[in-house]
């Protein structure tokens, strides 16, 4: 009995109690809050609780607590987490569809058409900010050639027709300075051009002509209903 | 919300004194329900509207500076949502054995 309280009241065994029941349960309870988002108010709490807690269960009190902060703060916390990251994804998997999403290739027909403005212009190229490049991008994107799904945003936008423009006016024999890597459609295009300019010119105004009539017809029965509705609704 | 033994058992104990201040472990020990489980529980009935909190003045005389409190009041809405709550408990064979039992386990 000596022997027991004698070790007892050892200063190792002393140490250690004071370690358990008085400095432990604090400084482990401050690393387990930090489980808990910076403005959950359980933080504040749980230090708040702990000089309430009787020195005796406090180590089983801040073990309680560590196995609430692991389901209820860590889990709140890859919430958040995945929460942010949620918007960045889908960015980052949009911007990746689209980067990886091509314009489809020119058709023969497109680039008679593109071929023609070139032609109309002396074979000179046209910048993306005139108004038949911007007409003939708004043409070529009503056009049903391509399907919709397989279009990427920048299809046949005046930038993308401006510098189809620019592969056929610097793939013509007379142009002088530097050549860009134009398709070999342009080059093709160009050259049944330049054997057979005015047939080739009535092949394009033919097809910018169905087109036009395409969409003429719908503007002419849109105005057809909108006249009808106004009729009725005058009677 | 979800009835289990543990909301039943911190509803009694919140009910024993439905217009106190309550504090988390005094209300642990009262309701029996370990500080694990209980936390949780308080934190839903916050977002139902059943109880308020706020945090205790700060104590200076005989406090030691420690860090304020927080408690937990019955709002109107939780007084008659828990006492719905215990009236279930009561007809519901399930939580008989929470329901006979006393609530006031420990510190009372």
């Amino acid at each position: 009995m000596d022997s027991l309280i004698l070790h007892v009241l050892a200063w190792p065994t002393l140490g250690v109690a004071l370690l358990v029941f008085g400095f432990a349960p604090g400084a482990v309870l401050r690393l387990i809050i930090l489980l808990y988002q910076r403005e959950n108010p359980r933080r504040r709490e749980l230090l708040g609780e702990l000089y309430s807690v009787p020195r005796i269960e406090r180590p089983f009190w801040v073990a309680e607590q560590l196995e609430t902060a692991l389901f209820e703060g860590l889990h709140d916390r890859m919430t958040s987490w995945r929460a942010r990251r949620a918007p960045e994804d889908a960015e980052m998997a949009s911007r990746q569809l689209y980067s990886n999403r091509r314009s489809p290739a020119w058709t023969w027909g497109e680039v008679v058409l593109a071929c023609d403005l070139v032609f109309r212009k002396g074979w000179r190229p046209i910048a993306a900010d005139s108004p038949q490049v911007i007409r003939l991008s708004e043409q070529l994107q009503r056009m049903n050639i391509h399907p919709v799904e397989s279009r990427s945003p920048q299809f046949r936008n005046p930038n993308a027709v401006a510098r189809m423009g620019v592969d056929i006016a610097t793939a013509h024999p007379d142009y002088l300075g530097r050549r860009t890597n134009g398709s070999h459609l342009a080059r093709e295009v160009l050259s049944a051009f330049l054997a057979n300019p005015r047939e080739m010119h009535a092949l394009a105004e033919s097809i910018g002509g169905r087109t036009g009539r395409r969409i003429n017809w719908a503007r002419r029965r849109r105005r057809r209903l909108d006249g009808s509705t106004k009729d009725y609704s005058a009677a | 919300m979800r009835k289990t033994h543990a909301l039943v058992q911190v509803a009694m104990a919140l009910m024993a004194d439905a217009g106190g201040r309550h504090w988390g472990y005094e209300l642990s020990k009262q309701s029996g329900v370990r500080s694990g489980v209980m936390y949780p529980t308080l934190q839903r009935m916050l977002e139902e509207g059943w109880l308020s909190d706020g945090w205790e003045a700060q104590v200076r005389d005989g406090g030691g500076g420690r860090p304020q409190r927080r408690y937990y009041e019955l709002t109107d809405k939780g007084r008659s949502a828990l006492g719905a709550l215990i009236a279930e408990a009561h007809r519901d064979a399930r939580f008989s054995a929470v329901v006979a039992g006393q609530p006031t386990r420990g510190l009372a």
